[in-house]
C-alpha cells in the first residue's frame, strides 16, 4: 500500500459517509482502531490515520466492551507510531487473533453509513465545507460579537430567545456568517 | 457561525445541525428529507444510534423497496435522537428559497420538536418576506435581527479581491485606494437598490 493513498484515505475518512473506504482499505490488509486512530499494517510499517469520530464509534457500538481488546494497554501509539523490530511481532499476532473483530466492524460501518444515507439523501455538511472554503476570514465578525447573537447563543438576558432569524436581501452575506 | 459554536463548546456535548436551502435543489428538498437531514448529523454525532431509530431502519430495510420516511415518522426519529444530546443548535440558511408547501411542515416540526425536547435552539436566516412565516410557526420566542454587511466587511472582501487581481502590474497603492473609497462611499445607495429588487 503505498503512502499517497492512505493520505488521500485520511482526507475521504473525514467525510460523513466515506466510511467505506476504510472498509476496502482494511479488507487486503490487517489493521485495528485505537480511538481516533485507525492503523495499518503493511509489511514492516504501521501507518495511523487520524480519523474523525466516526470508526471509533462503530467500534464502540459494535462491540461496548471493545476497550479491553484494544491493542492500547500493550501499546501506546502515541508513542510507538512507528513499532521497532521487537513489537511488530507482538502487532502481527494481534492482528492474527483479532482479524476477525475488525473485520465484524467495518461490516458495520457499511450498515450505519445505510442508515444515515436512509435517513436522508441531502448532506448539509458538504455544503457547508464549500461555504468555509470560500468565507473569508473577519468578515461577519462584528455579528459574532452582538448582543443578539450571543444572548441567543446562551440563552440569556433580553435576547435570550430559542430563535434568532437574522434577515436580510440577498448578498447582504448571511450564508457567509457561517 | 457553525464553526464558532462548535468551538465555543467543545467538549460540552453540544451538537450542532445545519440546512442550506437552495431554489435549485428543490426536488430533493422535501420536509423529510430536511428533517431527516437535521437527524442525520445528530445521530452521526451520537456514540451509539439510538434503539428506536436502528429497530425503524431494520423494518425499512424489509419492506418494499423505495418507501421513504414520510414526514411524521422522520419527527419521531429526530426526537428520539434529541433527547440524547444536552444542548441542540439548528441553523437553517435561505429558508426563503425552501418550496412553499414543504416550509410549513418543516417550521411545524421544528415547532413540535423544541417543545418536546429543551435545549434546541434556532438559528434562521432569510429575506425579510419570510419573517412573518417564522413567527408563525415558531410561536413567539424569535428574535429578529437584520444583517447587512458593514464597511469593514465591505472592505476586507474588496481588499482580498484585489489581491487576486491576476493583471496586478495595473494596479498600484493609490489606484487601490481610490477604488476602496469610491466603493465605500457608494454602498448606502448600493443596498437601497439591491433592496427594491
Amino acid at each position: 500500500m503505498r503512502k499517497g493513498l492512505l493520505a488521500g484515505c485520511h482526507n475521504l475518512c473525514r467525510q460523513e459517509g466515506c466510511l467505506g473506504m476504510v472498509s476496502g482499505l482494511l479488507g487486503g490488509s490487517q489493521g485495528w482502531i485505537d480511538g481516533h486512530q485507525l492503523y495499518i499494517i503493511q509489511k514492516f510499517t504501521t501507518t495511523p490515520l487520524s480519523l474523525s469520530l466516526g470508526l471509533e464509534t462503530f467500534y464502540r457500538f459494535r462491540n461496548p466492551t471493545s476497550t479491553a481488546r484494544s491493542p492500547q494497554s500493550n501499546m501506546n501509539p502515541s508513542t510507538h507510531p512507528r513499532p521497532n523490530a521487537t513489537n511488530i511481532d507482538h502487532i502481527n499476532s494481534f492482528n492474527q487473533t483479532n482479524s476477525n473483530n475488525i473485520t465484524t466492524n467495518i461490516t458495520y460501518v457499511n450498515k450505519r453509513t445505510k442508515l444515515l444515507n436512509w435517513l436522508s439523501p441531502l448532506q448539509p455538511r458538504v455544503r457547508h465545507n464549500d461555504v468555509r472554503a470560500r468565507r473569508q476570514d473577519g468578515i461577519g465578525e462584528w455579528f459574532l460579537r452582538a448582543d443578539e447573537f450571543l444572548g441567543w447563543r446562551d440563552g440569556k438576558g433580553e435576547f435570550g430567545k430559542a430563535t434568532l432569524f437574522c434577515s436580510g436581501n440577498p448578498g447582504v452575506g448571511k450564508t457567509f456568517l457561517r | 457561525m457553525i464553526d464558532r459554536l462548535l468551538d465555543h463548546f467543545v467538549g460540552e456535548g453540544v451538537t450542532v445541525a445545519c440546512l442550506y436551502c437552495d431554489f435549485q435543489d428543490q426536488e430533493r428538498q422535501t420536509a423529510a428529507n430536511m428533517i431527516g437531514a437535521l437527524t442525520r448529523q445528530i445521530v452521526n454525532a451520537l456514540e451509539m444510534v439510538p434503539t428506536e431509530i436502528e429497530e425503524a431502519f431494520e423494518r425499512a430495510e424489509h419492506e418494499v423497496e423505495g418507501r421513504g420516511l414520510r414526514v411524521p415518522e422522520i419527527v419521531k426519529l429526530l426526537q428520539a435522537a434529541l433527547v440524547l444530546v444536552k444542548r441542540t443548535f439548528i441553523c437553517i440558511d435561505a429558508l426563503d428559497e425552501c418550496p412553499e408547501k414543504h416550509l410549513s411542515q418543516l417550521l411545524s416540526s421544528l415547532h413540535t420538536v423544541s417543545q418536546a425536547s429543551s435545549g434546541i435552539q434556532l438559528f434562521i436566516t432569510g429575506r425579510p418576506h419570510i419573517q412573518s412565516v417564522v413567527e408563525k410557526y415558531l410561536l413567539g420566542g424569535v428574535q429578529v435581527t437584520p444583517i447587512s454587511p458593514s464597511n469593514e466587511d465591505i472592505r476586507e472582501y474588496l481588499e482580498m479581491e484585489l489581491k487576486n487581481d491576476l493583471d496586478s502590474e495595473a494596479m498600484n497603492p493609490t489606484l487601490k485606494a481610490g477604488i476602496l473609497k469610491r466603493i465605500l462611499e457608494k454602498i448606502p445607495d448600493a443596498y437601497v437598490i439591491a433592496g427594491s429588487i
